[in-house]
């Protein structure tokens, strides 16, 4: 190890700037496709239901209508 | 070429492979799998549904031995930069020729599956290739006091992710799902065709002007953290790509792809 303190492993040798700023970039977007394909699951979920919903409720006026 | 692609691999003797066999998924046809089961989107969605969590699990694996190995290497400062660029490059490149790969396969077998492969691995393609220009630009303003050096890594970096936007806006540019499968197709082989050829002049100009810029890899015990970080990230992309697949499945199977077609 070549770090004596945290400071000094935050400093990265006077570069901290840019190896943070690309370890934090690159980790945030990673970090966020995530949260948006998990969104995006939901999303087709939410529809689907809705549809499903919308299904039953058509299905029931159709009996309604018959009977 | 839209032969029976299961007859032909079974004609040959070539079984399903053991891994997709030991996590098969119960279907219609019973306990026999085929290969054409690979191409059953339903049968894939539950396979991957199932084999999901695998890949979440070695990417961080992966990315927290590279990381480890590389502190107890007591690399830092502008050797820890390249600890992220040098992977993120190595990823924009390889998923745009896995996308080739499968959009190529989709159009020699004559099914959806593969497209939507490839579909699946591109928006994380494209955000690698974001990602590869971030760092770099960085690494450059570190090194060289610029955030732009212009050498041929680069600028073949720009016309990928150039021609990963592109291919990103396909699914809204173009309509009906079968056209823009092909379009995607076409535009990935023809795309990645013109940065290798972008890649080659400019470098072979500048190493014709001037002294080509030396490698990134100054230290040669980067390698092995670098290639653990590049596994970490590789697994990954196969995670989203799955979770992306499953969804990009269920939006063709409802017709919601023009609803969801600016999704990624």
């Amino acid at each position: 190890m070549v770090w004596n303190s945290v400071g000094e492993f935050f400093h990265m040798g006077g570069y901290g700037l840019y190896v943070w700023g690309s370890v934090v970039v690159t980790f945030g977007f990673m970090l966020t496709e995530v949260l948006i394909l998990r969104m995006r699951r939901q999303a087709i979920l939410d529809h689907l239901g809705q549809a499903r919903e919308l299904d039953a409720a058509d299905a029931d006026e159709d009996q309604g209508g018959r009977s | 070429l839209h032969t029976d692609w299961a007859r032909w691999m079974r004609g040959r003797g070539l079984e399903a492979p053991a891994f997709w066999r030991a996590n098969r998924v119960p279907g219609p046809g019973g306990e026999g799998l085929t290969w054409s089961d690979l191409l059953d989107p339903q049968r894939v969605y539950d396979f991957a549904g199932r084999v999901q969590p695998w890949p979440a699990w070695l990417a961080i694996v992966f990315l927290a031995l590279g990381f480890t190995f590389s502190l107890v290497l007591g690399m830092h400062g502008v050797a820890q930069l390249g600890m992220l660029h040098l992977p993120a490059i190595w990823l924009s490149v390889l998923l745009m020729v896995v996308v080739v790969f499968w959009s190529v396969v989709g159009l020699a077998l004559g099914r959806t599956l593969p497209f939507l492969v490839a579909q699946a691995v591109a928006p994380t393609g494209g955000m690698f290739t974001f990602l590869a220009l971030w760092s770099g630009a960085l690494w450059a303003r570190a090194v060289e006091g610029t955030w732009w050096i212009g050498d041929a890594r680069q600028v073949a970096e720009v016309a990928l992710f150039a021609l990963n936007l592109l291919i990103l806006a396909l699914p809204t540019l173009v309509s009906g799902e079968r056209r823009t499968d092909r379009a995607v197709c076409v535009v990935a082989v023809a795309g990645s065709a013109l940065v290798a050829v972008v890649f080659f002049l400019v470098d072979g100009w500048q190493r014709f002007g001037a002294a080509a810029v030396p490698g990134m890899l100054a230290d040669p015990r980067l390698l092995w953290p670098m290639i653990l970080v590049g596994a970490g990230l590789w697994f990954y992309a196969t995670y989203v790509a799955l979770m992306r697949l499953r969804c990009l499945i269920k939006e063709r199977e409802f017709g919601l792809s023009e609803l969801f077609a600016a999704r990624w």
